[in-house]
């Protein structure tokens, strides 16, 4: 996934997840491979620096709340809050843009809210990309029933954009099974169970990232087969009906984690975005290049627990022209 | 040798049992000498005879073991609360009964701020914010302040009012312009009104913080040596001489206090509690244990906060079934939050507990008190610690079987009586229902149970004041005149002690302050009335007339910092 330049508004994914469900595992994996073939310049918050597993010669200047890192990203600490710490980021951001993150990740706490924590990416600079709740699939059946937590993890899975089970290698399959039809009792969002390494980036950022105006990225038909999510791009006859569009997008299978593209509607462009269960269409005021418009990118699992309806079906439904 | 100076007194109430009462104390290098008679106290050679208090009543230097310095960085800005409120420079603040009154009091003030551009010859700019708090629109029957309201102030300036709940505020259409806080706005927390325009309102942090320049001034208002300074000058005015914040102060402002607190004249002893479950534990229980080595007499380290769970008003206590009473809405959820998860309480604990620092936590619920005890019982069983002290704050709904166990534990309670004034109407219709708050801050049963009570302000959430929070264990009178639980009211006795020796206990400083006794520092708190003997209604009417803090006498009074 090529993301080169500065978005005006820093795409902000809120990673969250109770205790030990294995959070900061994503994001060391994330930031080792943030210098790959793809750079990304990926800001992290977290709560303790302590567990950031970071390579001495990896780091290029330290302070007390942020670690610089060789490969361009950072990490933050959140001891000031949070307000505090995305303003400075975006105060840098603007006095040094050809530095500043291209995508923002923040580690909630185990027991915090992060539909609550998602609010903040509304601060100036920043975009609401999307909320991944992880669960541990080892755990997760005797953590809903305790007295004292069972609640919170409710809620948490209920404001998911996405859900990733971690530790399905300590299980079953049949145990898989189980879990993670009590996530989808518990939440629209796609469920993707251990994420192999090699599609992380685009697991996890390009469900957020917008707009869609890279070309689509350049990979082998191997690598494609080893990706555990599938890119699809559908073009739209245009100018679209907003009605039909929505009640399209609305009906999109439980696998689909990410719609998004700009199209033509009657009286103006728009932006299409479906994350998750989430979907919002807003008028579109930039420009956008001739061969993206009217295209819309669907990245969706491809083992997707439980998935009942099929892409193709729905891909072949898409709304006709107005 | 140092010299000797005997204060004579109308009465001297020591709470030491040995001698409860006397006439006369005598104070050497700070501390007290004596205590008994004018004539008994020349037993320690030549004295001055200082006449000052003849007429006053001496108590032990109040102890207020769980406020917030903030509580003076507020000062700096105009006060629109509904009760009266007395600043740190003495001058009481009417209450503002009404949305009209909150208007008038913001012109003012915005007329004052007017006034010091054209003084200063300066333009202002954006950071030239309107700033005031302590709104309580819970009071206002249904009409809620907004932007309309702030309009009416300024359309120039950017308004910002901060309401006492600290969980929502209310800015005009100048903050909202300047900061893109429009029509189309997808931040919850920013309703809308009829038009589609945001109201005004900002609800919770994330909200608040879209009005940057607003909300910066609370931000930066902790690290102000101006507020600090008003801070120790309210604890003076209402009496107190030895104050905890519990857990708000971080490291990097540590040398603004530990200058403060060097200055010859400065009126409060200051507990720093510090805040755990940020990051490593261990190693901030080692960083605290290496900091409480260089304790002085006016700053103190060796204690830490943990907060487990939100509060009742905002229901986000975490509570024991049967919860909350029914949302008419029906938007809030069952229970509330948790702060620190459960099961990462023992571990956390067990950090600052290994390393002999003594821990208060946060625990507003009566489901997040079970928690807690539960990880004090586990890390006594891992590491078995005698006298730890370890306290539970708020603990607002403790039932009669979790104050039986904190005894058996040895868990102190500091409990949140100023609730039954400023919230009790609201937790008997609104959050808990008649009969659990008739249990709520329940002074009776802790002692009776055997717990060692102590109770709090928490300022700036309610005003610094012991004779209040007293009067309030003591009477249990709700805002609106209801008794609260008549059963739970406790003694003026046992309140004053609560407020003295019960929170230096929680300290664990009772064997230096907390009663007057030979040995201990000369902190007094001295009063126009004695409260032992003053009707009980009338406790939170008594004059302070100010304190003497090691040997110092310090003045309640009108500049931020007299000195006799
Ligand atoms: N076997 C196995 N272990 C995992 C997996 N994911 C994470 N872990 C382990 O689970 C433990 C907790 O993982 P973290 O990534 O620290 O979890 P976290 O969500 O950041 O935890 P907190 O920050 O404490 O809330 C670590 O020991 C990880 O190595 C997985 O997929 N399989
Ligand atoms: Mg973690
Ligand atoms: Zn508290
Ligand atoms: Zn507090």
């Amino acid at each position: 996934m090529a993301i080169n330049a500065t978005p005006l508004r820093i795409p902000v994914t809120v990673l969250g997840g109770y205790l030990g469900a294995g959070k900061t595992t994503l994001i060391n994996q994330l930031l080792s491979q943030a210098g790959n073939a793809d750079p990304v310049r990926i800001a992290v918050l977290v709560n303790d620096f302590g567990t950031i597993n970071l390579d001495a010669a990896f780091i290029s200047s330290q302070s007390d709340s942020v670690i610089e890192l060789s490969n361009g990203c950072i990490c933050c600490s959140l001891a000031d809050g949070f307000a505090a710490t995305l303003d400075q980021i975006h105060q840098r951001a603007l006095a040094d843009p050809a530095t500043a993150p291209q995508q923002l990740l923040i580690e909630t706490s185990g027991v915090a809210l992060p539909g609550a924590v998602a609010q903040y990416a509304h601060l100036p600079g920043f975009e609401l990309a999307s909320i991944i709740v992880m669960a541990d699939g080892e755990q997760l059946e005797d953590q809903l029933a305790d007295r004292y937590i069972g609640d919170t993890i409710r809620t948490q899975l209920g404001t998911a954009d996405l859900v990733v089970v971690t530790k399905t290698d300590l299980i079953s399959t049949s145990n898989l099974e189980t879990t993670t039809s009590l996530i989808r009792s518990l939440s629209p969002a796609p469920i993707i169970s251990a994420p192999p390494d090699s599609d992380l980036q685009l697991l996890v950022f390009g469900i957020g990232a917008f707009p869609p105006s890279s070309p689509p990225s350049a990979r082998t038909s191997d690598q494609q087969a080893t990706l555990a999510i599938a890119s699809n791009r559908v073009r739209l006859v245009q100018p679209v009906d907003q009605k039909a569009l929505e009640h399209w997008l609305e009906a999109a299978p439980p696998s689909v984690a990410r719609v998004k593209g700009v199209v033509e509607g009657e009286k103006a462009l728009l932006r299409v975005d479906r994350v998750g269960p989430r979907v919002r269409i807003q008028v579109w005021p930039n420009q956008v290049a001739a061969g993206i418009l009217g295209t819309i990118e669907i990245l969706s699992i491809k083992a997707h627990p439980g998935a009942n309806q099929t892409l193709s079906q729905w891909l072949g439904d898409s709304p006709p022209k107005l | 040798m140092d010299s000797t100076t005997i204060y004579p007194a109308r009465l001297v109430r020591t709470l030491w049992q040995s001698n409860p009462e006397a006439t006369a104390v005598a104070v050497r290098s700070g501390r007290v000498l004596g205590v008994g008679t004018l004539e008994s106290l020349q037993q320690w050679g030549p004295a001055t005879v200082d006449e000052r208090f003849a007429d006053k009543v001496l108590i032990p230097g109040f102890v207020e073991a769980h406020a917030h310095t903030m509580a003076g960085a507020v000062w700096n800005f105009p006060y629109v609360g509904f009760f009266d409120r007395t600043d740190p420079d003495g001058k009481t603040w009417p209450g503002c009964k009404s949305l009209e009154e909150v208007v008038s009091r913001l012109i003012e003030a915005n007329e004052r701020m007017d006034a010091r551009l054209v003084a200063d010859g300066s333009e202002g700019g954006p950071e030239d914010v309107l700033f005031a708090w302590g709104l309580d629109p819970i009071y206002f029957n249904e009409e809620r302040l907004s932007r309309k309201h702030l309009d009416l102030v300024s359309v120039d300036r950017p308004i910002f009012v901060f309401h006492a709940s600290a969980h929502l505020a209310t800015v005009n259409t100048k903050m909202l312009d300047m900061q893109d806080i429009g029509a189309d706005h997808p931040a919850e927390g920013v309703p809308k009104d009829p038009t589609g325009f945001p109201t005004g309102e900002l609800q919770e942090p994330a909200a608040m913080a879209l009005a940057m320049p607003g909300f910066a001034i609370l931000l930066r208002a902790f690290s102000d040596p101006v507020s600090a300074q008003k801070f120790a000058a309210s604890c003076r005015n209402a009496g107190v001489t030895t104050v905890a914040d519990l857990g708000t102060i971080q490291e990097q402002d540590w040398p603004i206090w530990e200058k403060l607190t060097n200055e010859p004249d400065f009126p409060a002893r200051i507990v720093l509690a510090y805040r755990g479950y940020r990051g490593n534990d261990s190693e901030a229980a080692a960083k605290v244990v290496a900091k409480a080595k260089g304790n002085t007499d006016l700053l103190r380290f060796g204690i830490v906060k943990l907060v487990l769970d939100g509060s009742i008003q905002g229901y986000t206590a975490r509570l024991n079934w049967p919860h909350y009473l029914p949302d008419p809405q029906d938007q809030r959820a069952t229970n509330g939050l948790w702060l620190i998860p459960p099961d990462a309480l023992t571990d956390c604990l067990a950090a600052f507990h290994d390393a002999g620092l003594l821990v208060h936590c946060h625990t507003n619920g009566d489901e997040a008190l079970d928690v807690f005890l539960d990880a004090v019982q586990e890390v006594q069983l891992r590491n078995p610690r005698p006298d730890h002290r370890h306290t539970a704050q708020h603990a607002q709904l403790t039932t009669p079987a979790q104050f039986q166990r904190m005894a058996n534990l040895g868990v102190n309670a500091n409990l949140f009586t100023n609730h039954i004034w400023y919230w009790g109407d609201q937790h008997r219709t609104l959050t808990v229902g008649e009969d659990r708050a008739a249990g709520m801050n329940a002074c009776r049963s802790a002692l009776d149970a055997g717990v060692a009570l102590s109770f709090h302000s928490d300022a700036p959430i309610t005003p610094i004041g012991p004779l209040h929070t007293m009067w309030c264990a003591v009477n249990r009178i709700t805002s609106s005149g209801h008794v609260l639980g008549p059963d739970e009211r406790i003694t003026p006795t046992e309140a004053l002690q609560a407020a003295t020796l019960g929170a230096a206990y929680q300290l664990r400083m009772d064997d230096e302050i907390g009663s007057i006794q030979p040995g201990k520092r000369a902190d007094f708190t001295v009063l126009e009335e004695d409260p032992l003997a003053v009707e009980p209604m009338a406790l939170r009417d008594i004059k302070v007339w100010g304190t003497v803090l090691s040997g110092v006498v310090h003045r309640a009074g009108t500049s931020p910092n007299p000195v006799d």
